[in-house]
């Protein structure tokens, strides 16, 4: 783990969008964020010398290329076992990524997961027939999650940056949307169809433009919003204070929580801000003491005393 | 808040699950939903309206992700309140305009003196900032002292999950 100066995070995070489509994306970087262009190529040899960086360049939208199918494969590995197989998984081209994470025992027995692309679902199974054939990973408890269409559905967000999230220009129907459907959406038969009336656009277009305000991240989702005090069950925020140099491990330690419904980086000691939701309060105090094990760090918990307002809409 | 739970059973659940990850963006997503579950549509509709009219389900809808929104001074402002008076001071502070979410909350003494919480959302800092001046008004000696905590990158939003 390196340590990042306030430049280098800047950096980083001006470059999180994508580089500049320009002739000289360095110098433009550089003008940003107050630095030479020099200074910047040097600074991005060394992120990737110390390997903060992976690489520069192309993440490719495989959706857009025919790669539609992926899944999620998941094995339960003896622990001794694990790291050994995660690099002989991680060594194919159609794993993607491969992570070992923590079990969630009695619910979720596995460790190793892989994410593994193709161009339809057969080739996919055949691929993870093939690699759990050629290692001893077909020896282990193991099972193929696969996603869905992401573009019919507009599902979580992880990692926004504040600082580098570019405000997406809307035009009048798409403010008239986004103000419109905040408020709810029907629960009806044709709820487009009757929202659209509403709106005094057509169903399809409706639809249409939904979709594209899910893919450009204006929309983070579009469905219910679950209460978990009214399911009995528990919401609490809780902080932590994470070394700056250890921050982004933190976080992807806390984010493997299915129960972290929200979690935010802020400025201050206590800098990483989240919020579990669960649906059986005692698993409150289970997840915080993971979290605390896992991370090495003591967790603040910050439960509400009392609500005094709670509204949140943004208009546009 | 919590005076009347709601307990669901498995069949909501099951249509929870299905809608948590996003409604199908096609005509009739509740008959989609009930397809997946080998349900009547018609009883899907019916047990959503049921859940959303006994809380359980805030609101159905969109969404929207503020930052996108040019939304980016996104404060907590944190307030050390005296203990007597934090009902009224609380209910003072969530009754501004600007404030989207207030709460009491415990301190952790030494390092965490504050125990009223007001979020703020601004275009900027400038504005946020002269919103938590608003705030150290209306407290006025009632407040002790007080941080902004800005939001400097969302690391995760996905609400709740049902999870098994």
């Amino acid at each position: 783990m390196s340590a990042l100066d306030a430049k280098d995070r800047e950096l980083l995070s001006a470059i999180e969008g994508g580089l500049p489509l320009v002739a000289a994306p360095y110098a433009e970087i550089g003008r940003r964020i107050g630095l030479g262009e020099q200074e910047v190529i040097d600074r991005f040899a060394r992120l990737i010398d110390t390997g903060v960086v992976k690489r520069l360049g192309l993440v490719v939208r495989h959706h857009e290329l025919g790669y539609t199918a992926n899944a999620m494969v998941v094995w339960d590995v003896p622990d001794q076992k694990v790291a050994e197989l995660g690099r002989r998984a991680a060594a194919r081209d159609f794993v993607t990524l491969c992570y070992r994470r923590p079990r969630r025992l009695p619910e979720w027995p596995f460790n190793l997961f892989c994410m593994i692309h193709g161009k339809n679902r057969a080739e996919v199974r055949d691929q993870i027939a093939r690699l759990n054939h050629e290692t001893e990973l077909g020896a282990f408890p193991n099972t193929v999650l696969f996603s869905r269409r992401r573009f019919k559905q507009c599902g979580a967000r992880y990692g926004v940056s504040a600082a580098d999230a570019d405000v997406i220009p809307l035009d009048p129907v798409d403010r008239q949307i986004v103000n419109g459907l905040q408020g709810g959406f029907p629960i009806s038969d044709h709820p487009f169809s009757d929202s659209a009336e509403r709106l005094g656009l057509t169903e399809d277009d409706l639809i249409t433009r939904i979709q594209s305000l899910c893919e450009r991240g204006v929309l983070s989702r579009f469905g219910p919003m679950i209460n978990a005090e009214r399911l009995g069950g528990g919401v609490i925020l809780a902080a932590l204070a994470v070394p700056e140099d250890d921050f982004d491990r933190v976080a992807e330690l806390v984010n493997a929580h299915p129960e972290v419904a929200h979690n935010y980086a802020r400025d201050h000691r206590l800098n990483m801000w989240f919020v579990l939701s669960v649906e059986h309060p005692e698993r409150i105090a289970e997840v915080i003491a993971d979290i605390e094990a896992e991370t090495g760090l003591h967790v603040y918990p910050m439960p509400k005393l009392e609500e005094y307002f709670v509204e949140f809409k943004v208009s546009v | 808040m919590n005076q009347f739970r709601s307990k669901l059973d498995d069949t909501d659940r099951a249509i929870l699950k299905v809608l948590q990850d996003g409604l199908a963006l096609v005509p009739k997503p509740y008959h989609a939903a009930a397809a997946k579950l080998g349900l009547e549509a018609a009883e899907v509709i019916a047990r959503l309206k049921q859940m959303q009219a006994a809380g359980v389900i805030r609101r159905l809808g969109a969404v929207p992700n503020h930052y996108k929104l040019g939304v980016r001074s996104n404060g907590m402002t944190v307030w050390d309140v005296d203990d007597e008076m934090i009902g009224q001071a609380g209910r003072d502070v969530g009754a501004l305009p600007f404030v989207s979410h207030c709460y009491h909350r415990p301190r952790h003494l030494p390092d965490w003196p504050y125990n009223l919480f007001a979020m703020v959302h601004g275009r900027s800092r400038a504005e946020t900032e002269a919103q938590a001046q608003d705030i150290a008004r209306v407290l006025g000696a009632r407040a002790r002292g007080h941080e902004i905590l800005y939001s400097t990158r969302i690391l995760k939003k996905t609400g709740l999950r049902l999870i098994g």
